[in-house]
């Protein structure tokens, strides 16, 4: 059979079309294998609420490109005179097949053509090797595979970010340290299902920022960066287990924010509560991950310990029916007259967040008031006379009138006589019913003048049981100790003995007046030890 | 129409023209290569050397085995124009004066122009029609010289004292520029042999026509080049070009011109020479290389920052071929 040198170089443009589209192929591959990785990794971070189906077109990227390459590079013509002096320098043919590629182009019949067509002949059986894949495409195919693996991978197994939260979370939670944003759980309230709770989980996050203050808002707060489901519930249950560093609120204005914030947890918490006992009132069932995650996170929010105990024995509740009694009763304790319609949240709601102030906690808060404003209102009294008595005295008066300082509190060597006046602090709230950890204003703003309080654990108590201890007793001031009529033991100073002393030490008369009221203060009941 | 015969017995010639010169020369294969090549491609080669290392003899001899008319000029300061091209002079025949034309010795077919750089550059430039037109123009007349012809001109190194270079447009006619080196210890032992013993060096016999070799030129005309190696050809010699894009770093700083359109047509007519003497039916990347220094090497034209630094045409060369690519 005679040889077709134009079939033959047809064969070699084909295959040449075939691998340079290859080529391109595969860089574009690579490329967009790169590309995809950068894409998926960009959107798992800047919106990690995409559903994967949706991250998993990015895996388009390289299979797109790398096919566009592909015709793209079959559809250019190769240069046949370069193409066939490669394959002639692959080969070693010393250019035959490129000059009978001439010969025939110009037209020349001579003797040349001739044996240069007998000696392409001979190279024609084994030409292909002269026309292969550069390494190079294989490494490029090699990687590019890798890199779609490597993206899948990322897609199956997000990456974990840090604490992120996009400039609009950003600043919507420096908002939210100035004014809560109290229509965030209501909502989460009224919407159903699974998805809604996670919803309400993710509006919580505001809550989060909210109780946290200014200065670690912006160590974790990166620009750019948003709000992850996981991320945050990692750090609520961080907070939870009391690794967080917040620095204790100090101004009444954080005091204030704090306690909105609880208050609006527990709203949350209960909204929450409401919304899975009526999922589960038709289809009983364990709680899902999320849901756990969620009531165990606003529960830790509240600051109620026991709060968080029964939200912890409802989360690890295995049998469903108990789990929804168990849920019945936290409900009806944390909101006994859930039945009373009138004391509902929704009857209220043309009162707004003001409208708390029927419900029991609201009264509890409303004692808290009360007894904060009765407390200030002694303490300011006390500070006036002491101020009065004793003006060369400008150290202990500034520590008399800050009551509530905790630098002094902390450190019962420091100052004997504040300690006492802290440890009273503490009694009276305990009385006036303060232990819910609801003790802030449950208005939005507290009546001028007011205070809000938060239940907070006495940062250091009188004795190991809160006994009295003589060691925190000025030295030579003549305590004594005696029994009341109920029988309990008591203490109390002996005037004489404090005259005798004070007259020893030359002191005036309205310096001995002062200190002797002052003694007097402190060992009466409702005051005192 | 060359047919294959005629290719077959066209080598079979220059075989044998090239063993009978080897038999006389010895150990400079390559320069009479490149002096072969240059007959085939209707050129002028120039063979640059010292002294005694047997140029005027290779010439001699090449001349002698092709059986052609050799002439010699030997190249003086005081050598004149007229000297080598002719003059019309007075002559008395039968009672009547009248000028006749007395032909110079460059009415051969193989001139040897020894120690051309001897002579002024007024002289030197007397060969220029002769060597690129093959005619020799004398006051109105213009005589054509008889094919096959080509001037074969030795040179002592340029930094020789007396010696004049020769002008950028002469020397651009020379096809290919063949350095003669020293030979070996073995050919120096042959040499010596050879010119100490026996009846001393005989010129070999003529062992080829005029017909024959203007045959072979036609041969060597047809040869296939393909026109990648075309491309690549003109690129190489666009690289010797300081301004061109694709002329390296050192071609930028040291050349002031590259090599003419003539050097292309060089590399190419020398490229096919050279298969043809390998027995080969198409132009190789290896026949380029063959002749890409001597066609490019006198072309090249240094500025000063290279002739100061001494810089070498053959590195400027190797820094071309290095940096051209195919394709």
């Amino acid at each position: 059979m005679r040889f077709d040198f134009s079939r033959f170089l047809l064969a070699i443009e084909r295959r040449s079309r075939r691998f340079r589209g290859l080529t391109f192929a595969f860089r574009l591959l690579f490329y967009g294998s790169l590309a995809s990785i950068v894409a998926i990794v960009s959107l798992q971070w800047l919106h990690p609420a995409l559903d994967r189906d949706v991250l998993s077109f990015a895996l388009l990227i390289p299979i797109t490109l790398a096919v566009t390459a592909f015709f793209v590079g079959w559809w250019e013509r190769p240069n046949m005179p370069h193409l066939l002096l490669r394959l002639d320098d692959e080969l070693e043919s010393g250019a035959r097949i490129s000059s009978l590629y001439e010969e025939r182009l110009r037209g020349h019949d001579t003797f040349f053509r001739h044996r240069l067509e007998r000696l392409v002949e001979t190279l024609s059986a084994d030409w292909k090797r002269g026309l292969r894949l550069q390494r190079r495409a294989f490494g490029f195919l090699s990687a590019g595979i890798s890199g779609i693996i490597v993206a899948g991978i990322i897609l199956l197994f997000p990456l974990p970010f840090p604490q992120a939260v996009s400039m609009e979370a950003q600043e919507q939670s420096e908002s939210s340290s100035v004014q809560m944003p109290r229509s965030t759980a209501p909502d989460a309230a009224h919407s159903t299902a699974s998805d809604e709770a996670a919803a309400t989980i993710e509006s919580r996050d505001e809550l989060a920022d909210s109780s946290m203050n200014p200065s670690q808002k912006t160590k974790s707060l990166q620009p750019n960066e948003e709000l992850s489901l996981d991320s945050v519930l990692d750090d609520l249950s961080n907070l939870s287990r009391g690794q967080a560093q917040v620095d204790l609120p100090t101004t009444s204005d954080e005091l204030r924010d704090l306690a909105n914030a609880q208050d609006e947890a527990r709203q949350a918490l209960s909204d929450m509560l409401q919304e899975l006992q009526e999922q589960l009132q038709g289809n009983p069932r364990p709680l899902t991950q999320q849901e756990s995650r969620g009531l165990q996170d606003l529960a830790s929010r509240t600051g109620d310990p026991e709060l968080e105990e029964k939200t912890d024995d409802i989360v690890n509740e295995p049998n469903a029916d108990q789990m929804g009694e168990k849920l019945q009763d936290l409900m009806e304790e944390m909101d006994p007259d859930a039945d009373d319609p009138e004391s509902s949240p929704e009857t209220n709601d043309d009162t707004g967040d003001g409208s708390r102030q029927d419900s029991p906690q609201s009264t509890e808060v409303t004692g808290d008031e009360e007894a904060g404003q009765k407390f200030l209102e002694r303490s300011a009294e006390r500070l006036e006379e002491q101020a009065d008595a004793e003006s060369q005295e400008d150290n202990e008066s500034q520590q008399a009138a800050e009551p509530q300082n905790e630098d002094d509190s902390q450190d019962p060597n420091q100052d004997g006589q504040a300690e006492m006046r802290m440890a009273g602090d503490d009694d009276d709230l305990s009385q006036d019913g303060g232990d819910d950890g609801m003790g802030g204003p449950a208005g939005d703003e507290p009546p001028p003048g007011t205070v809000g309080f938060v239940r907070e654990d006495p940062t250091s108590s009188v004795g190991e049981e809160g006994e009295f201890v003589d060691e925190f007793v000025t030295k030579g001031v003549p305590v004594e100790m005696g029994s009341s009529e109920t029988g309990s033991t008591t203490r109390f100073v002996d005037f004489e003995q404090l005259n005798s002393i004070l007259q020893d030490r030359d002191l005036p008369e309205e310096a001995q007046a002062s200190i002797r009221r002052y003694f007097e203060l402190i060992t009466q009941p409702e005051g005192g030890s | 129409m060359i047919s294959e015969q005629d290719f077959q017995a066209a080598t079979a010639t220059f075989e044998r023209l090239r063993s009978s010169i080897a038999e006389v020369i010895v150990g400079h294969d390559g320069v009479v290569r490149f002096a072969l090549i240059s007959l085939l491609c209707k050129g002028n080669v120039l063979f640059e050397g010292v002294p005694g290392l047997g140029k005027t003899l290779l010439v001699r001899t090449i001349a002698s085995a092709l059986g052609l008319k050799f002439s010699r000029i030997q190249f003086t300061p005081d050598l004149m124009p007229a000297d080598i091209v002719g003059t019309d002079i007075l002559t008395e025949e039968d009672g009547h004066r009248q000028f006749s034309f007395a032909a110079g010795p460059v009415f051969a077919n193989v001139v040897l122009a020894d120690e051309i750089n001897r002579a002024t550059p007024k002289t030197q430039s007397a060969l220029l029609e002769a060597m690129e037109e093959r005619t020799v123009t004398v006051g109105a007349k213009t005589y054509t010289l008889e094919e096959p012809y080509i001037v074969m001109a030795t040179q002592n190194p340029i930094e020789m004292e007396g010696t004049y270079p020769l002008p950028e447009a002469q020397i651009d006619r020379f096809l290919l520029k063949a350095k003669v080196e020293f030979p070996s210890l073995e050919a120096l032992v042959k040499i010596t042999e050879r010119n100490t013993e026996g009846l001393g060096i005989q010129l070999p016999e003529a062992t080829a026509t005029a017909a024959d070799i203007l045959t072979a030129r036609e041969i060597v005309r047809a040869i296939p080049i393909a026109a990648s190696l075309r491309e690549y050809i003109s690129r190489l010699v666009l690289a010797t070009h300081p301004e061109s894009e694709y002329s390296p770093a050192q071609v930028k700083e040291y050349v002031e011109y590259g090599g003419s359109p003539r050097a292309a047509i060089a590399l190419v007519m020398g490229a096919k020479a050279h298969a043809f003497l390998a027995g080969e039916i198409n132009v190789r990347r290896d026949d380029i290389e063959a002749v890409y220094r001597a066609a490019l090497t006198h072309r090249l034209v240094l500025n000063f920052r290279g002739e100061a630094e001494g810089i070498s045409t053959d590195t400027l060369l190797d820094e071309v071929w290095n940096k051209t690519a195919t394709s």
